[in-house]
C-alpha cells in the first residue's frame, strides 16, 4: 500500500533521528560526566592500589579536566584497583620447606619444574639437589602449588617478568655449593651403617 | 588578496622595485604558505582531538603522555610517519600510487582559498565562492580511485570503487542544500552569504525557515558522507576492508591521506558555519560600540606599546618560575628544595606556556617599533581580526565536535543502504527544501 | 550491450580484523555479491585431543580452559562433569552452586564480548569498550576467586579448587546491581539504533530446517526458532532447582536473522543475571571440594557429556581404559557447526553481510580448531 510505504518512509526518518540522538547523548554523557577507568599503570602501583606519584593529592589519578566538570560517581569501578591476593603470578620457591617429593614435577602438564633430591640427615624427607623452574613455559595453572604438601612452591603476585635474556628464564634455585655440600652429606650418610630397626626403636624410647 | 597586494605595493619600496606581478607572486606564496600551515595544523589538531574524544567516549583517557595533556601527540605521530619505511608494492602502478595522495590533499587544500577567517581574512573572495567549494570537493574522488587502483590489491580496489560511488552520489544533495542557502542569500560569494546573515542570531540562515533547518541537516549528513566518516566510511571500513584504499600506504604517504581527511572535517564544518551559522559574526558584538562608552574609551586608549608592555610585565614572574622549573627538571630536586608548593610544581607545562607568551610579547614589542605607523590599531586588530577569527573557529569546532562524536556512536551503513539513503531520502528531501524555500521566500521575504 | 564480467576471488585471510580469530574464507564475488564461500580452518589447531591422550585427567584441566578462552569456566565444567560421571565422584552442594555461579557469570562476559565485537565489526567502537568495561568487573571478581582472569583452571573433580573469599557474594550482588542498568544503556546505545537494525535485520536468515540440518546449537539455534536449551532439556548439576526461562527471539525481529541472534544473546545475559542472583541467595554451607588423595583411575567405559556453553553445546566424549589418562577425548564445540553453515548461507550476501553473519554466529577460532 502506498500509504503504508509513505508512513514507513517517515517512520524511518523519525526513528533514525531518535536513535541517533539517544546514542549521541549516551556517548556525550560517558565522555564528559563519567569517571575514566584507566589505570596509568607504570606510575600506578598495582600491588598497593594507589598511584606512585607522591604529588597527586588524595591518591586519585584524576585529571584536572574531570575535577573541573565534577565527574559524577556513576561508575563505581571494579572492586579494587590492585592485584588480588590469590593472583597467580610467577612461581616462588621456599627452599627450606621443600622435601623433594617430586609431586610438583609429576603433576605439571608441561614439565616446567625439574627436581632431584637426596636423603640427608637432619632434614625431613629429602633435600633438593636441583630445583629448576622454566618460567618460559609456565602457564600459571596452579597444579604444582596445589599439590605441594609443604607449600614450598607458591604463587607470588609478581607478573613483570620481561627480560632480554631468554636463557635466564630457566631459573635454578639451588646454588652449586649447596648442591655439592648435599651430595657430600648424602655420600657420608650412605657410608654409615644402617641402624637396625630394633636399635632405632630404642633410640626413640630413650627420652621416656 | 588583491587589496593586500596593492596596499603592500604602495607602502613598501621593496615591492615597487621588483614589479607588480612579482609582488603579487610573492604575496601569493606567503599567503599560500600561511594557509597550508594552518591546514596542516588543523589536520594535526583534529587527529589529537579525535583520539582524546575517542578515549573519553570509551571511558578511558586519550593520549596523555607525550606533551602536556598529550598535546604533542600529533607532532610525535608526524615524526613517526616520516621516519617509516616507504613501501610500494611490487606490482603496484608506481606513478599513480605516488600521485594519488597529493590529489586528495589538493582537493582539500584548495578549499581554503575561499574560507574566510574574518571580514578581511580571506585569500580571495571569489564571486562564485560556494560553487568553487563544491567543485574542489570533487577532486578527492579522482585521488581515491587512483589510490584504490594503483595499490594492486582487491581490497583497495573495492574501497576505491565504493568511495567513488559514494562521493559522487552525495554531492547532489550537498549541492541542493547549498543551493537553498544561495537562494536565500542571493549571492554565491562567501562573504556575501555571511553578510546576509548580519544582525543577530535570528538572522542566521539556520533559523530562516523550516526548510533551512532541514537543509542544514541534509548538508551536515551529506558532508559527512563526502569526507568518508562513519556512518559513511565504507571506503575505509576498518573492520571489513582493513582500511580500504589506504591498505598499501605506509609512512608519510599515509600521513598525507590522514591529514587530508582530518582537515576535510574542518573544511566541511566551516562551510556549514558560513552557510547556516552566520560565519565569523559574533551576535551582539559587532565592534566596540556594543561595549558601551567605557568600551569606547578603553578601545581608543589602547596602543601597542601599552598592551605589550603590560603583557610583558605581567609575565615576568612566570618566566622566572618556568626557568626555575626547567632547570630543576628532576622532580627530586624540586621536592627537596621546597621552592614551590607541590601543586604548583605539577604545572610545569602551563608555566612554560606563559613564559613563551611573555617572550612573544617582548619580541613583538621590539619588532613592532619600525612598523608602528603601518600596523592596524589595537582596536581594529581585536575586533576585525581576532574576534571574528575566534568566533569562526569556535563555531566550526562545535560542528566538528559533533562530526567526531558521530564516529564513536554509530555503526556504519552498508554500501547499498548508503546509496539508498542518498537517492531515496536525501535527494527528494533536498528538492523539497529547495522548492519550499523558494515558495517561502516569495511569500515572506518579498 | 552485454558486459563480459569475471568473478573475483577474494581472500578474507587469516589476518583480518573481523574474522573472530584466525579464520580464512575464500570468496568468489563479483565485486560485492558473494557467489561462493569456502572456509579454511586449522590455523589455530593445537592438538588438544592428542594432548589429552598423553596427560592424566587432572593435568588436562588447564587445557580445557583454552578450548574456548572467553568462556573457560564452561569448558572446565563440561570436562569435570564428564570425568565425575565416568568415575562416579560425588560433588558437594556448595561446590555445585559455586560452579553454576561462575559458569553463569562467564556466560555473561562471553556474551558481552560477543555483542561488543559484533558492534565493533559494524563500525561502532564505543559499545565494544563499554562491554569490556563491564567485563573488567567480572574479571576482577574471578581473579579474587581463583587467581586468574582468563584461563581459570578452577574446577576439579569433586568440586572447585578454592572457596569463595569473604564478602564475595556481596560483591557479586554489587556487580549485578551495577550491570542491569548498564545493559539497558547498552541497548539504548546500539541495540535499538536504526542503522544497526538496518544492517542486521533480514540478513542471513537461517531457517529452522537448515539450523537443525547443520547441527547449530546454542543461541544460534534458539534464534532460528527451535526451543532447545540443554540446561532445561537435559539438566545437569543444580539447574533443575533454579528458575529460569529459555530465551526466545523477540517478536520485533525476523526469525533466524542476525538481529534475532544478537537479541537472543542480550536476553540470555539478563537470564544469567537472574540465575546468578538465585545462586547467591541459595548458597549452601558445606565443603567446596570432595578431594581424594588417590590417583584418579576411572573404570573402563565411555561417556558423552554435553553442557550449555555460551556458544552452544559443548560436548566431551571420553573413552577410558582404566588408566590414569584418557584413551580418547573428543570435544564437540558449537562454533564448528556454525562454521559449516557459513558456506551454505553466504551465497547471495554482500561482503559486508558476510562480516555480519560471522559475527552473529559468534564463531571463535580456538573452538573450531581445538
Amino acid at each position: 500500500m502506498i500509504s503504508g510505504n509513505i508512513a514507513n518512509y517517515f517512520r524511518n526518518i523519525y526513528e533514525s533521528v531518535n536513535t541517533i540522538a539517544t546514542g549521541m547523548w549516551i556517548t556525550f554523557k560517558t565522555a564528559f560526566f563519567e569517571r575514566k577507568v584507566t589505570l596509568q599503570y607504570p606510575s600506578y602501583d598495582v600491588f598497593e592500589g594507589k598511584p606512585k606519584d607522591a604529588f597527586l593529592p588524595n591518591g586519585s589519578a584524576k585529571q584536572p579536566f574531570e575535577l573541573l566538570l565534577g565527574a559524577a560517581q556513576n561508575y563505581r569501578g571494579p572492586l579494587s584497583r590492585r592485584v588480588a591476593d590469590r593472583f597467580r603470578g610467577l612461581l616462588g620457591y621456599n627452599e627450606p620447606q621443600c622435601i623433594a617429593c617430586l609431586l610438583c614435577m609429576q603433576i605439571c602438564p608441561i614439565d616446567v619444574i625439574a627436581v632431584k633430591g637426596v636423603r640427608i640427615e637432619g632434614r625431613k624427607g629429602k633435600a633438593p639437589l636441583t630445583y629448576t623452574i622454566d618460567y618460559a613455559k609456565c602457564m600459571f595453572c596452579g597444579l604444582c602449588v596445589e599439590s605441594c604438601p609443604t607449600g614450598a612452591v607458591f604463587f607470588t603476585r609478581q607478573f613483570e617478568a620481561s627480560t632480554f635474556d631468554f636463557d635466564a628464564l630457566a631459573k635454578e634455585f639451588i646454588p652449586a655449593e649447596v648442591r655439592r655440600e648435599r651430595l657430600r652429606l648424602s655420600a657420608e650418610a650412605s657410608q654409615k651403617p644402617e641402624k637396625s630397626r630394633k636399635e632405632k626403636k630404642e633410640d626413640e624410647n630413650d627420652h621416656l | 588578496m588583491d587589496n593586500l597586494v596593492n596596499d603592500l605595493y604602495r607602502e613598501f619600496t621593496l615591492f615597487q622595485m621588483i614589479g607588480h606581478d612579482a609582488a603579487a607572486f610573492v604575496v601569493m606564496l606567503a599567503c599560500g604558505l600561511a594557509v597550508l600551515t594552518f591546514f596542516g595544523f588543523m589536520g594535526g589538531l583534529f587527529t589529537f582531538l579525535e583520539r582524546k574524544l575517542a578515549g573519553w567516549t570509551n571511558s578511558r583517557r586519550g593520549p596523555n603522555r607525550v606533551g602536556p595533556y598529550g598535546l604533542a601527540q600529533f607532532a610525535a605521530d608526524g615524526v613517526k610517519l616520516i621516519l617509516k619505511e616507504d613501501i610500494i608494492p611490487a606490482e603496484a602502478d608506481r606513478t599513480f600510487f605516488r600521485f594519488a595522495p597529493y590529489l586528495v590533499l589538493l582537493g582539500t587544500a584548495l578549499s581554503f582559498v575561499v574560507i574566510p577567517f574574518g571580514p578581511r581574512l580571506i585569500i580571495s573572495d571569489l564571486n562564485v565562492g560556494i560553487f568553487y567549494l563544491l567543485a574542489t570537493g570533487s577532486f578527492t574522488v579522482v585521488g581515491l580511485i587512483m589510490a584504490g587502483w594503483a595499490s594492486n590489491n582487491k581490497w583497495a580496489l573495492l574501497g576505491g570503487m565504493r568511495s567513488a560511488a559514494q562521493i559522487v552520489s552525495y554531492e547532489i544533495p550537498n549541492a541542493l542544500a547549498i543551493l537553498v542557502v544561495v537562494l536565500t542569500a542571493g549571492t554565491m560569494s562567501v562573504q556575501g552569504i555571511i553578510r546576509a546573515q548580519a544582525g543577530g542570531v535570528q538572522h542566521w540562515f539556520l533559523f530562516n525557515s523550516p526548510f533551512c533547518i532541514l537543509a542544514f541537516f541534509i548538508y551536515f549528513t551529506t558532508s559527512i558522507a563526502e569526507i568518508n566518516r562513519i556512518p559513511f566510511d565504507i571506503p575505509e571500513a576498518e573492520s571489513e576492508l582493513v582500511a580500504g584504499y589506504n591498505i598499501e600506504y605506509s609512512g608519510m604517504r599515509f600521513g598525507v591521506f590522514f591529514v587530508a581527511e582530518f582537515s576535510n572535517i574542518y573544511v566541511v564544518s566551516s562551510i556549514a558555519v558560513i552557510c547556516f551559522l552566520g560565519g565569523w559574526q559574533l551576535p551582539g558584538l559587532a565592534d566596540a560600540e556594543a561595549l558601551g562608552p567605557i568600551g569606547r574609551k578603553v578601545g581608543e586608549s589602547l596602543s601597542y606599546p601599552s598592551v605589550l608592555s603590560a603583557l610583558m610585565i605581567a609575565m615576568l614572574p612566570c618566566i622566572w618560575f618556568a626557568w626555575k622549573a626547567m632547570r630543576a627538571f628532576s622532580a627530586d630536586v624540586l621536592r627537596k628544595s621546597a621552592l614551590l608548593p607541590s601543586r604548583l610544581v605539577r604545572m610545569n607545562s602551563e608555566l612554560l606556556l606563559l613564559g613563551l607568551l611573555a617572550a612573544f610579547a617582548t619580541l613583538a614589542l621590539l619588532l613592532h617599533w619600525p612598523l608602528r605607523s603601518r600596523l592596524p590599531s589595537i582596536y581594529e586588530l581585536v575586533f576585525q581580526y581576532l574576534v571574528p577569527f575566534l568566533t569562526f573557529f569556535s563555531k566550526a569546532m562545535v560542528i566538528a565536535f559533533v562530526i567526531l562524536l558521530w564516529r564513536w556512536t554509530l555503526p556504519r551503513l552498508r554500501v547499498d543502504q548508503l546509496m539508498s539513503v542518498c537517492w531515496k531520502y536525501m535527494i527528494p528531501l533536498g528538492f523539497v527544501c529547495l522548492v519550499g524555500q523558494g515558495f517561502w521566500l516569495c511569500l515572506f521575504n518579498p | 550491450m552485454s558486459f563480459v564480467t569475471e568473478e573475483m576471488i577474494l581472500n578474507m585471510g587469516p589476518h583480518h580484523p573481523s574474522t573472530h580469530g584466525v579464520l580464512r574464507f575464500i570468496l568468489r564475488t563479483d565485486g560485492e555479491v558473494i557467489y561462493g564461500c569456502r572456509p579454511d580452518v586449522g590455523f589455530l589447531h593445537r592438538g588438544l585431543e592428542k594432548i589429552a591422550e598423553k596427560v592424566s585427567y587432572p593435568q588436562f584441566m588447564p587445557y580445557t580452559d583454552r578450548i574456548d578462552y572467553l568462556a573457560a569456566m564452561n569448558c572446565n565444567f563440561g570436562y569435570a562433569l564428564g570425568v565425575e560421571r565416568l568415575a562416579g565422584i560425588e560433588v558437594p552442594a556448595r561446590a555445585e552452586y559455586i560452579r553454576v555461579l561462575v559458569v553463569e557469570l562467564n556466560r555473561i562476559i562471553s556474551h558481552l564480548i560477543s555483542v561488543g565485537t559484533f558492534a565493533l565489526d559494524m563500525g561502532a567502537v564505543t559499545p565494544f569498550t563499554h562491554a569490556l568495561r563491564e567485563r573488567e568487573w567480572v574479571n576482577d571478581l574471578l581473579e579474587e576467586l581463583c587467581g586468574a582472569r582468563l584461563t581459570y583452571n578452577y574446577m576439579r573433580f569433586g568440586g572447585v579448587s578454592f572457596d569463595m573469599p569473604t564478602g564475595f557474594l556481596e560483591r557479586v550482588g554489587n556487580f549485578l546491581d551495577y550491570f542491569e542498568p548498564r545493559l539497558d544503556q547498552f541497548n539504548r546505545l546500539i541495540s535499538n539504533n536504526k542503522i544497526f537494525k538496518e544492517r542486521l535485520s533480514g540478513v542471513a536468515v537461517i531457517s529452522r530446517e537448515d539450523a537443525l540440518d547443520y547441527g547449530l546449537v546454542g543461541p544460534n539455534l534458539r534464534a532460528s526458532g527451535v526451543d532447545w536449551d540443554l540446561r532445561r532439556d537435559e539438566p545437569y548439576s543444580i539447574y533443575p532447582e533454579l528458575k529460569f526461562e529459555v530465551v526466545k527471539p523477540p517478536s520485533h525481529t525476523e526469525l533466524g536473522d542476525c538481529y534475532s541472534r544478537y537479541w537472543v544473546r542480550i536476553l540470555e545475559m539478563v537470564e544469567s543475571t537472574r540465575i546468578v542472583r538465585q545462586c547467591v541467595s541459595k548458597m549452601p554451607n558445606d565443603s567446596y571440594w570432595n578431594r581424594s588423595k588417590k590417583k584418579l583411575k576411572p573404570p573402563p567405559g565411555e561417556i558423552y557429556v554435553r553442557t550449555e556453553a555460551p556458544r552452544g553445546e559443548l560436548g566431551f566424549y571420553l573413552i577410558s581404559r582404566g588408566e590414569d589418562r584418557p584413551y580418547r577425548l573428543k570435544i564437540r564445540t558449537g562454533s564448528f557447526s556454525a562454521m559449516s553453515i557459513v558456506e551454505k548461507i553466504a551465497p547471495g550476501l554482500m561482503v559486508s553481510d558476510l562480516v555480519t553473519l560471522i559475527a552473529s554466529l559468534d564463531l571463535i577460532a580456538p573452538e573450531i580448531d581445538r
